[in-house]
């Protein structure tokens, strides 16, 4: 699924790190996720959304979405 | 189980084992057990005892950091581990039956040790699909 994760947090001037330690997750599964390997889960997906004060579908795009 | 009854059953069995296996072999009450060696019981119960205890003290000394709490309860990192679990087990299972086939046919299993590893394999598949209906209803 692709995401606007990565240019959301460069946007926020914040690294990976600081971004898994706010969300409580590793630094790999913030990798993963910007680079499309993984997929979060729905909490997780509600956390990040929460983080940046958007909604879900703002950041991940859902494959059906970019048609 | 919460971690303080963790630790109090690690350490609790690991005495009970060790002191146990102790004073039945102080009291020679070891000869009397229907098995080949009885003088190994005592080693046994000494080693399971002393390492049930060792783990029950790093547990309660142990101090995780927030990085080791978090690797710990990360979704994807618990996911993969799972996931590596479960083609673990699915490779098991055929290779043991076909190692526990091969022993026997060349006679290097007795009935017991035959009937006991297919009991453990058995028991392995049966935990399979016990858990996989619990989880169902569950979930």
């Amino acid at each position: 699924m692709k995401n606007r994760l990565k240019e959301l947090r460069e946007a926020h001037g914040i690294s990976q790190e600081e971004l898994a330690s706010a969300l409580e997750v590793s630094r790999q599964t913030i990798g993963s996720l910007e680079n499309g390997r993984y997929n979060p889960s729905i909490l997780l997906a509600f956390r990040i959304a929460k983080y940046f004060k958007l909604t879900i579908e703002d950041i991940f795009l859902y494959e059906e979405n970019l048609v | 189980m919460n971690k303080k009854k963790l630790i109090r059953t690690e350490i609790g069995g690991g005495l009970l084992l060790l002191l146990g296996g102790l004073i039945t072999y102080a009291l020679g009450l070891h000869d009397r057990l229907p098995v080949p060696r009885p003088d190994l019981i005592v080693y046994g119960t000494s080693l399971i005892g002393i390492g049930l205890i060792a783990a029950g003290f790093s547990d309660l000394f142990a101090k995780k950091t927030k990085e080791m709490e978090i690797e710990e309860k990360d979704e994807r990192n618990i996911m993969l581990s799972n996931a590596a679990m479960a083609y673990a087990f699915k490779f098991m299972c055929p290779l043991m039956a076909i190692v526990i086939f091969s022993l026997i046919f060349m006679g290097y299993l007795n009935v017991v040790s035959c009937f006991s590893m297919i009991g453990v394999l058995l028991a392995g598949e049966i935990v399979f699909v016990c858990r996989r209906y619990v989880l169902e209803k569950r979930l």
